[in-house]
């Protein structure tokens, strides 16, 4: 007997858009776009006559998340129903008294897995899912250690955790293991969430599925964004990751040093923009690089503007460096080398007490400085 | 600062003359007098006026400038500062108010109360202008001929006034400008979060709004959840009420089966003997129509009616409390939540600091007060030292003598012994000076004597009186001598022989009569001896006359050779000047004496007036002295209490930079808190204090929150029970007025008036007394009858019958709908069955109209809300934008702050760069011999590096030239220094190159013309090369200008 598992993990719904992938035009229809995705992967589900939903944590944001995205949650998971939605709470969803989980009650298709260790359910006859939950976002703990399955069925995995071969600072929290974990344990295949690109371990015949978040959060998630279909076929599990994203992420990094004008800049992001996939909304970062005099005549703000008629859903970050030469500078007889003689004596100083903050103190500083001696109005 | 225009109306030989100046090199030649120093002199006046009370020297100067035939005194000169603002000074030096104007020449406004409204010469404009005082002005500046020269005496003012950078009126003005650029700066583009419309606030505003909007939406999201759980537990608490109201109906309905069936079968067995009781029936006939069917339902409807108005009231009383107690808990919670939103800005402040923020809170004041206790207490014993300052110098001055008041003593003794003889020496002045008078010479006759006798000893005299006498003498003896007779006698003898002889010898001839020759020739013959000894004798008187003559020739040559005509002349004058000579001599001696006692007492009095600091020493007088002794005493007093007070600052300032130190690190701790707590430091303590008020409301925040959830919680009870009661007297005042309608109609069919249902039913209950008593008077039959219709209560025994069978029906449908009802039993009455069939239904309605509600709720759900991420978004963006916004203002006021101080240092560290300057200019205008300079901070004395000597070497060992040629160039650096982003000054430069060769002044005038390209400079002159140089060059006319003055 065949049996179809339709996967998805880390959708994030509320998720906030901030800092470096805050754009302002763009969040809301972002997070719109999550909620279509799971529409679309629930309607893949139908369409594919799953036979299990699996979501493997970080369905939401629990710091954000609404009311109304809990309700649409309900009524799209009534919608599937009979086909059961498994759910394994993970770091930013996790099972609490308060959290939606707890506070909704969900369709009669719907299990959550609540206990912050390793419990099951049988699919069918044949089919045992086992599932863990987070209590907390700092979940840790490490669930596999000697652990085994007891019966002799096919056992899956799901949870919200980090193969160890993937450990990076990103994914650093939560709860972590192996391969080889799952594969002493005698699950025949693990549907995790956490890690929000693409990944199968080992590439051929997988035993864990990572499949991404299933549309990309930020720009530093440059890789697949997808939802897997794992099939049983009674003596393997095979799984087909398939795109459901309708947007794209990417970055145009800029060394202005490379271009003598602003246009020359504006014509090379033109050519980047066209470089990418029209099927998909897309959300431009370009970050600026190289190294500007402090009274040169490149106006930021303005490039900013002349790139932002590119593209509307475009965030430009300022990484030039301002050079001043300083060593030059302090040997000079003038006010100039006297203030930057002033400025390098206080260095020092305000390293020890404003820590990080002193170096772009003292750049700032030291350019305010320069500027206002020679008349000019001192931009931030 | 520009010269433009001079205008003097009187100054010197200048009378109603007007110069227009160039903005560069102004070169005046004119020979000697033509009035170039004058000029020279009429600018600086023009500019800084004169100070005859302050300025010893401008008094001399007041007076030798002041025209000999011309009223006016004074002028007007016309100067644009270098920002563009031009200005009139119009002074009057004729009177002694020297009264002084300043025009705005833009807006022609009096410009002079503004400057102390002190309207004379004294007014203080250049040196507000000009940014130096005259002192300064006057030492480079303004050079005057042969005036070049080291400049020690004034290098403590040139170097203040180098140094002074941040004094309000020697500000830099290159420095002021970046400040006031970087000010505007943090004023517009960051501001501070106290100010309401600066960025900074704005988002930090922003930023506490958002952070409410997100509290609140966070509590709207969880009533909402919270409503969506009591929205479950409701639907389940619905189907189980409603479940239990179904049950009740059930057995209800049931009940009222059993019931009618029971009435039914009595009806049936009364029906068959009431026929038989009709004779009693027709006595109480009147009340026969009376409804006693009624009875029944009037009595239950009325004790329903009863039990309801009782419930009514019960459920009012409760309800009224009860939402008494909610609307005062929506309150509470109104004003928790107000509290909370009034507390938001306190979310994010770190408490972990707060013990030691408090510790600091402590300490910080305490170090502060401590420190400018310490600072105050230091202040206060500098400025009693500098109090004691004149009486240090004082005693640094009397220290040689402090010690030893009998050199006061003697030198008061001397200047009384001196005045006794200088008594004595005018006593005797005048007995010399009259004895001289007696001699009636004036000094020139008696200088004319003096130089006529000076010679004149006594032995030159004797020695000429006595050649004279020798003459005389011999004159005498030879007019009066034997010799002289003998030879008058010889020579008459001789000669009358002569003649006789002659006279015989001629009369011979011619009368040829011959014995007259021998008697002439006789006479002849005889006058021969006569004739030979008249000769002895003559040669013997000539011999005499010769050694007379001699004589005679010795006295005139020495008469002639002292000018003398005659010795008599001789004798007078040698008598006179021997006569005059004492007097004179003495008259001299007296006046040398007098002379010489007068220095020596002017020379104690000098001594001391130094010492004692008297006026004049007639002053120093036996209570001076206790004075001086008592001064001296006080001043070794004060030197102790200097002493003591000195030693008092050291061990203070050793406090003070303990203290200083200590507070230093506090406030560093201070500020690395208020950084943790991204507090912008503006002032520290109220920063400080600030922040735990942040802390207690943080604290208070928790408080408030908890006790609001706590408090929401309760008035969520409080609110349902509230409902529920609200709902209950609803419900019982509907079932009332059903139940008044019901009672009204019955009794109104009865014909009982129903305005006062009370009294309706007393009325009811009246007429049904006399029923029963009716009733009763019939006996059996009226009660038989009576039992027959109570139960059938108007109805026919068929219509109780069909009432049967639809009881039945109702009841098989339920069960049908419900099987599980079949199994229901219930031993309770009807009327407990349709009570708590009321409670039931009661429950079912109030359980509706809750879920009714929070379904409505979770309808309009967070519609009116933005959503919590799109918020947080705002709210992190705005984070980021504070943080941007503080770290760029930090560098603002870092800037500012440390532009301040490289000013200082800019300004007080000249030294390397006037020794640049000096060292570029005279290796320029030397032509490369002196490349190296160096200057003395301490006097301005400089040393000059010369290629073949090793070291530096000092001014005074090179020549004249070079060292004016130094000085000069020192002159230029001080004045660039002093201008270096200030006002720039214009040179004043009389006949400077008089020591220059050819050479070095072209040199030097280049420098000058380079000099004269960024400042004015006008250079007075007498030498027609500079002239021809000037020609020579390609001057802009426009810039430069060459004045000859005639």
């Amino acid at each position: 007997m065949t049996f179809k598992i339709l996967h998805l993990a880390d959708l994030h719904l509320d998720h906030p858009f901030c800092g470096s992938d805050y754009v302002p035009s763009v969040s809301r229809a972002r997070r719109d776009g999550l909620r279509q995705c799971l529409e679309r992967a629930l309607a893949q589900a139908r369409t594919l006559q799953v036979d299990a939903i699996t979501i493997g944590g970080d369905l939401y944001e629990a710091e954000f998340v609404s009311p109304d995205t809990a309700q649409f949650l309900r009524a799209m998971f009534q919608q599937i129903a009979p086909t059961p939605v498994i759910i394994a709470p993970g770091d930013h969803d996790p099972y609490t008294s308060d959290s939606v989980y707890a506070c909704i009650e969900w369709p009669p298709n719907v299990f959550i897995f609540r206990e912050p260790r390793l419990t099951s359910i049988n699919l069918n006859d044949e089919v045992q899912l086992w599932g863990i939950a987070y209590d907390s976002p700092e979940f840790g703990r490490v669930v596999l250690n000697k652990f085994r399955v007891p019966q002799a069925q096919t056992a899956v995995l799901l949870m919200h955790g980090t193969e160890n071969s993937l450990r990076s600072p990103p994914y650093a929290a939560g709860s972590t293991f192996s391969a080889g974990d799952i594969h002493r344990a005698d699950f025949q295949l693990a549907l995790c969430g956490h890690v929000h690109m693409t990944h199968q371990i080992p590439a051929m015949n997988p035993l864990v599925c990572f499949p991404g978040s299933p549309e990309p959060l930020g720009f530093d998630e440059d890789g697949g964004h997808m939802v897997l279909l794992a099939e049983w076929d009674e003596r393997r599990w095979s799984v087909e990751a398939m795109d459901l994203s309708q947007w794209q992420c990417r970055t145009c990094s800029v060394d202005v040093n490379a271009f003598s004008t602003a246009a020359d800049v504006v014509e090379y992001f033109r050519r980047f923009l066209n470089a990418q996939r029209k099927d998909k909304q897309l959300v431009m970062r370009v970050i600026l690089r190289g190294t500007l005099n402090y009274d040169s005549p490149l106006e930021v703000n303005e490039l900013t503007s002349l790139l932002a008629q590119e593209s509307p859903a475009l965030r430009v970050e300022n990484h030039l460096q301002v050079q001043v030469a300083v060593e030059g500078l302090k040997d000079e007889l003038t006010m100039r080398g006297s203030f930057a003689r002033r400025l390098l004596a206080k260095q020092s100083e305000w390293q020890q007490s404003d820590g990080t903050a002193a170096q772009p103190m003292f750049d700032r500083a030291l350019r305010f400085g320069l500027s206002a001696l020679e008349g000019r109005k001192v931009t931030l | 600062m520009r010269l433009q225009r001079l205008h003097l109306d009187g100054f010197g030989r200048w009378m109603n003359a007007t110069f227009d100046f160039a903005p560069g090199l102004n070169v005046f030649v004119g020979v000697n007098e033509a009035g170039k120093s004058t000029l020279q002199q009429s600018i600086l006046a023009m500019l800084y006026g004169f100070s005859p009370g302050q300025r010893a020297n401008d008094h001399g100067l007041l007076e030798y400038y002041r025209p000999w035939y011309y009223p006016g005194y004074g002028g007007m000169l016309d100067y644009q500062l270098d920002g563009g603002h031009a200005f009139r000074i119009i002074r009057s030096f004729a009177d002694a108010e020297m009264s002084t104007s300043l025009i705005d020449l833009a807006t022609g406004a009096d410009l002079s109360t503004v400057f102390t409204g002190e309207r004379s010469g004294r007014v203080d404009i250049a040196t507000k202008h000009l940014g130096v005082p005259h002192e300064v002005f006057m030492r480079t500046q303004f050079i005057r001929q042969n005036d070049l020269g080291p400049l020690n005496d004034a290098a403590y003012e040139i170097t203040e006034q180098i140094a002074n950078a941040m004094d309000p009126e020697r500000r830099n003005r290159l420095v002021a400008h970046a400040q006031e650029i970087l000010q505007r700066a943090l004023a517009e583009q960051v501001g501070t979060q106290r100010a309401s419309d600066t960025p900074l606030a704005l988002v930090d505003e922003r930023l506490q709004e958002l952070q409410v909007e997100k509290k609140m939406i966070q509590l709207l999201y969880r009533r909402l959840l919270d409503d969506m759980m009591a929205q479950t537990e409701h639907q389940q608490a619905l189907a189980t009420a409603t479940h239990e109201r179904d049950q009740l109906k059930y057995a209800l309905m049931l009940a009222r089966l059993n019931a009618l069936a029971y009435r039914i079968h009595e009806v049936e067995q009364l029906t068959g003997a009431e026929s038989s009781l009709h004779e009693q029936f027709e006595a109480l006939q009147p009340f026969a129509d009376f409804p006693l069917k009624t009875r029944e339902s009037v009595m239950r409807h009325a004790q329903e009616r009863q039990q309801h108005l009782e419930r009514l009231a019960r459920a009012e009383g409760a309800a009224q409390p009860a939402r008494a107690q909610a609307d005062e808990l929506q309150l509470e919670v109104a004003k928790l939540r107000e509290h909370v939103r009034a507390l938001e800005s306190a979310r994010d402040i770190p408490l972990a600091h707060e013990p030691h923020a408090r510790e600091l809170e402590r300490t910080l004041p305490e170090a502060i007060l401590s420190f400018q206790r310490t600072d105050e207490q230091l202040n206060g014993i500098k400025q009693a030292i500098a109090a004691l300052e004149p009486t240090r110098l004082l005693a640094e001055r009397r220290k040689e003598w402090l010690g030893d008041l009998d050199q006061v003593h003697d030198l008061r003794l001397q200047w009384d012994v001196g005045n006794q003889q200088i008594a004595d020496a005018e006593h005797a002045l005048a007995e010399s000076d009259e004895r001289w008078q007696l001699m009636h010479l004036s000094a020139d006759e008696y200088a004319q004597l003096t130089r006529r006798a000076r010679d004149l000893t006594p032995a030159f005299v004797d020695k000429v009186r006595r050649h004279q006498a020798t003459a005389e003498h011999m004159q005498t003896s030879i007019l009066c001598s034997r010799k002289r007779r003998a030879l008058r006698t010889f020579a008459f003898a001789a000669g009358l022989s002569t003649l006789l002889g002659f006279t015989l010898l001629v009369g011979t001839l011619l009368d040829e009569k011959t014995y007259w020759a021998v008697e002439g020739t006789a006479f002849l013959i005889g006058a021969l001896p006569m004739g030979v000894s008249a000769l002895v004798l003559w040669w013997l008187v000539r011999r005499e006359r010769g050694l007379i003559a001699r004589e005679q020739a010795e006295v005139a040559q020495a008469l002639e050779s002292l000018g003398f005509s005659s010795i008599a002349e001789l004798d007078t004058t040698y008598m006179q000047y021997q006569q005059a000579r004492p007097a004179y001599e003495n008259w001299q001696r007296a006046l040398a004496t007098l002379e010489k006692l007068t220095q020596q007492r002017e020379a104690i009095r000098g001594q001391l007036v130094t010492l004692l600091q008297a006026p004049t020493p007639d002053g120093i007088t036996a209570e001076r002295m206790k004075e001086i002794e008592g001064e001296n005493k006080r001043i070794v007093k004060d030197m102790d209490e200097l002493a003591r007070l000195e030693q008092q600052r050291e061990q203070i300032e050793r406090e003070w930079h303990v203290l200083h130190e200590t507070m230093q690190q506090i406030v560093q701790q201070t500020r690395a808190i208020l950084k943790a707590s991204g507090m912008i430091e503006l002032n520290l303590l109220a920063d400080l204090r600030s922040y735990l008020a942040l802390c207690q409301n943080r604290r208070e925040l928790d408080q408030v929150e908890a006790q609001l959830h706590a408090q929401a919680a309760v008035l969520s009870t409080k609110l349902d029970a509230t409902l529920a009661l609200e709902s209950e007297v609803r419900t019982e005042r509907s079932t009332l007025i059903g139940i008044d309608d019901e009672l009204g109609l019955v009794l109104q069919r009865i014909g009982i008036q129903t305005d006062d249902l009370n009294e309706a039913l007393k009325d009811y209950d009246y007429r049904y007394e006399q029923a029963e008593r009716y009733l009763r008077v019939k006996a059996i039959r009226q009660s038989l009858e009576r039992e027959r219709k109570a139960l059938l209560r108007s109805q026919s025994l068929d219509e109780l019958k069909q009432q049967l069978n639809g009881y039945a029906a109702t009841l098989h449908a339920m069960v049908e709908r419900k099987p599980e009802l079949a199994a229901y039993q219930s031993d309770q009455s009807e009327e407990a069955l349709q009570s708590a069939l009321g409670e039931a239904q009661g429950r079912v309605d109030n359980l509706h109209s809750n879920l009714t509600a929070i379904e409505r709720r979770l309808e309009q759900g967070t519609k009116d809300y933005r959503s919590l991420a799109e918020v947080q978004e705002d709210i992190v963006c705005a984070q980021e934008r504070i943080r941007h916004l503080s770290i760029a203002g930090r560098g603002l006021q870092i800037a500012c702050e440390q532009l301040s101080a490289a000013a200082d240092d800019y300004h007080r560290n000249f030294l390397p760069r006037l020794n640049q300057m000096l060292t570029s200019d005279l290796e320029a205008s030397t032509g490369g011999q002196y490349s190296h300079v160096q200057v003395d901070r301490a006097n301005f004395r400089v040393r000059v590096g010369v290629p073949t000597l090793p070291g530096l070497i000092a001014t005074e060992q090179l020549s004249q030239g070079v060292q004016d040629q130094i000085y000069l160039l020192l002159r230029f650096g001080l004045a660039e220094l002093i201008s270096d982003g200030r006002e720039s000054l214009p040179f004043l430069l009389d006949d400077p190159f008089v020591n220059y060769d050819h050479v070095r002044l072209l040199l030097t005038l280049n420098l000058i013309a380079r000099v004269a390209e960024r400042t004015q400079l006008f250079l007075f002159t007498k030498d027609d090369f500079i002239a021809r140089w000037f020609g020579e060059q390609s001057f802009d006319a426009a810039r430069h200008q060459l004045n000859v003055l005639t």
